[in-house]
């Protein structure tokens, strides 16, 4: 059975111009252990999946599903506060800019104390105090953290943001959680840092069992730190399969697109030269275009286009595109 | 830190020599002889004149006379008022604790109404509580003052009979004047009726405060709302939800402390509006305050007191803009880095 299983998933508000559906029947399959990465550009709408996940999106936002199961309980139907229960126990989340994540009013170390199980604590009152500072300590050195007693003094605006992600990294996982969401955690952290992330979410998967969705925009990430990506654009799902065959043979025009716009400086790069990219930009929320969304920009549309396409499977791999890239066009 | 509270001190500093340059030009600007304008003594005899002329350096430049009348005023000398040749400062001291008093328990009720309701609107954001308070908001908000005042008045004062309409205390209580807050003053006499002093200094201040206490109020539930608004769409907030934390533990314990600072920082803002609604308060309840007597000193064009009361009033709002702003500081971790301070 899956860990998290996501059938259909639409994100929809209300906007002078109409309903607009952000996040349009998007399918999401996570094998408990996995390591899952979910890639696109921009306003693809990769955030909106991981918030209706995590339940936290605001009220202007609608979100429907055939199925949004967590380990076979349906997200949709749980209360508040039963959600709350699975949120931070077992399902986790680390978001983009860590710094802004953390309250600026509040030391470091305050905001881990509100994170800590206490449900889990056994030991007398008296000793509270004590074993909250070892766990701190424990966590904070796990994420590798060494000077943990000037990180937990300071305020957020003081460390830097590596520093911080891995704060929060820390917190995350003092409830021991099965599924843990990033959200392109390493975007705006210095290069040297995101390898460190990167390594730490290995580790948990290895050490811990921890599932993880990894959302980002990076390839180069996602090939090598993830077993199976999905692809997503402009809120609709593109194609989703093991890595490796991925990156062997894309099935869909925009995954191929992805794919030839990272820079490969193995083969002969002409000095100055342009980089492959898809014509025209991303639609704006206002303006989709029906059927495949891609429609406009593919190199392969035809007539049939403005339907959207059904997701096919082939091999363990899926696809939504009427003429896919195995497939020859007379 | 040190260097932020450097800054605001050089800036009050600047601020308050501009205050007194602008009376300062008010007071030559206006009709009659500028030695009584400033000293306050009508029709001075030659000795006075010439006593005048040489406090006030008016036989030297205007520069001169700028200083010496900083000086002046700074060493308490406020002149004396045109109509009764009282020294001016002394009277002040009399009358300024009324309006403090008035003043305080008027935002102190703001505060206590308007921060709860603003919270409320901003956790029901667009639905019935929030248009409901947002609605009766505007309502305070477009009231005036002075009409609020007078329909109190004929409400619960007349028609009811229920609270005193003018004063600070029933004249039966002879309560000696030391501090000037009657509270306060009440609890230092030795009269015998104490209880009964106490309910009726409460109920003559109930209409004044309450009516003074509207607009700040509608005020605090418009800021408080919109910047709770902020905070609870902040990352932290949905950080913290998402680690599963209760509600009430995210509003109470990070949006609300995050929320206040600017709500503070704006109340003093309105610390102006609230002077001035509290004048035409003190004068529909015959309050006896300092805007009471200030307006009293407008009709009858004694300008000696008229500057006096600019002075006070600005320096008044001046120095509480500087204390809250160095007190918000010292509170905001964020801010108290130094490059937080410098433009």
């Amino acid at each position: 059975m899956p860990l998290l299983d996501i059938r259909n998933l639409s994100i929809e508000f209300d906007s002078p111009h109409g309903r607009i559906r952000a996040v349009d029947r998007v399918n999401l399959f996570l094998n408990p252990g996995e390591i899952l990465g979910l890639v696109g550009e921009s306003g693809s709408g990769k955030s909106l999946v991981a918030k209706a996940i995590m339940g936290i999106l605001t009220d202007r936002w609608t979100v429907s599903a055939d199925r949004l199961r967590y380990n076979g309980v349906d997200l949709l139907a749980l209360s508040a506060s039963e959600r709350r229960k699975l949120m931070g126990r077992e399902i986790a989340m680390v978001f983009q800019e860590p710094s802004s994540s953390l309250d600026p009013n509040d030391t470091v170390g305050h905001q881990f104390n509100e994170s800590l199980p206490m449900d889990e604590c056994d030991v007398p009152f008296y000793r509270r105090k004590k074993w909250r500072d070892e766990q701190i300590k424990g966590l904070l050195h796990k994420v590798g953290i060494r000077d943990h007693k000037r990180v937990l003094k300071s305020y957020p605006h003081e460390l830097s943001e590596g520093l911080c992600q891995k704060v929060l990294i820390a917190m995350t996982i003092a409830y021991k959680p099965r599924l843990l969401i990033a959200d392109e955690p390493t975007t705006v952290i210095e290069a040297g840092a995101q390898d460190q992330i990167f390594k730490l979410f290995k580790k948990l998967n290895q050490l811990n069992d921890v599932s993880i969705l990894l959302i980002t925009h990076d390839l180069e990430h996602v090939e090598n730190w993830t077993q199976t990506i999905t692809v997503m654009y402009c809120g609709q799902t593109v194609e989703s399969g093991f890595t490796k065959d991925i990156f062997k043979q894309p099935f869909h025009p925009y995954t191929m697109a992805l794919l030839q716009s990272m820079p490969h400086f193995d083969d002969m790069l002409n000095h100055k030269s342009q980089l492959t990219t898809l014509s025209g930009c991303v639609p704006s929320l206002q303006h989709l275009p029906i059927g495949c969304r891609l429609g406009p920009r593919c190199p392969r549309a035809h007539r049939k286009c403005v339907e959207t396409p059904v997701m096919e499977k082939s091999r363990g791999h899926y696809f939504s595109c009427h003429f896919p890239l195995t497939e020859n066009i007379e | 830190m040190w260097f932020y509270i450097a800054r605001r001190v050089n800036l009050f500093v600047f601020t308050v020599a501009v205050l007194f340059l602008l009376v300062f030009v008010m007071l030559n600007a206006l009709p009659g002889e500028l030695a009584t304008n400033l000293s306050g003594v009508q029709n001075p005899t030659i000795a006075q004149y010439d006593a005048i002329v040489s406090q006030y350096q008016l036989d030297k430049s205007w520069f001169n006379q700028y200083i010496s009348f900083i000086k002046q005023r700074i060493h308490g000398d406020f002149g004396v008022s045109f109509s009764d040749g009282k020294p001016i400062f002394d009277e002040m001291l009399r009358l300024l604790p009324a309006t403090i008093e008035l003043c305080i328990y008027a935002m102190t009720i703001a505060l206590l109404l308007g921060l709860p309701l603003g919270i409320i609107a901003a956790v029901y954001y667009k639905k019935f509580g929030d248009f409901f308070l947002l609605g009766t908001s505007l309502i305070g908000y477009s009231i005036p003052v002075f009409w609020l005042g007078v329909i109190a008045i004929m409400y619960f004062g007349l028609d009811l009979q229920w609270l005193p309409v003018a004063g600070q205390l029933n004249l039966l209580y002879q309560v000696e004047h030391v501090t000037g807050f009657t509270l306060i003053d009440i609890y230092l006499s030795d009269i015998v009726y104490k209880q009964l002093a106490y309910q009726d200094a409460i109920a003559h201040l109930i209409m004044p405060t309450l009516t003074l206490a509207v607009i700040p109020a509608t005020v605090v539930i418009r800021i408080t709302r919109t910047t709770m608004l902020e905070e609870l769409n902040a990352n932290y907030i949905k950080a913290a939800q998402a680690r599963g934390q209760h509600p009430l533990s995210v509003i109470f314990h990070h949006a609300l402390p995050n929320a206040i600072q600017p709500v503070l920082s704006q109340i003093t803002l309105q610390l102006s509006t609230l002077l001035t609604s509290a004048m035409v308060t003190e004068v529909i309840f015959s309050w006896p305050g300092i805007g009471q007597w200030l307006i009293q000193a407008t009709y009858q064009q004694n300008y000696a007191i008229i500057s006096a009361g600019v002075l006070v009033c600005a320096g008044f709002v001046i120095v509480v803009t500087v204390i809250s702003d160095i007190l918000l500081i010292a509170t905001t971790p964020r801010r108290r880095s130094a490059e937080y301070g410098s433009v």
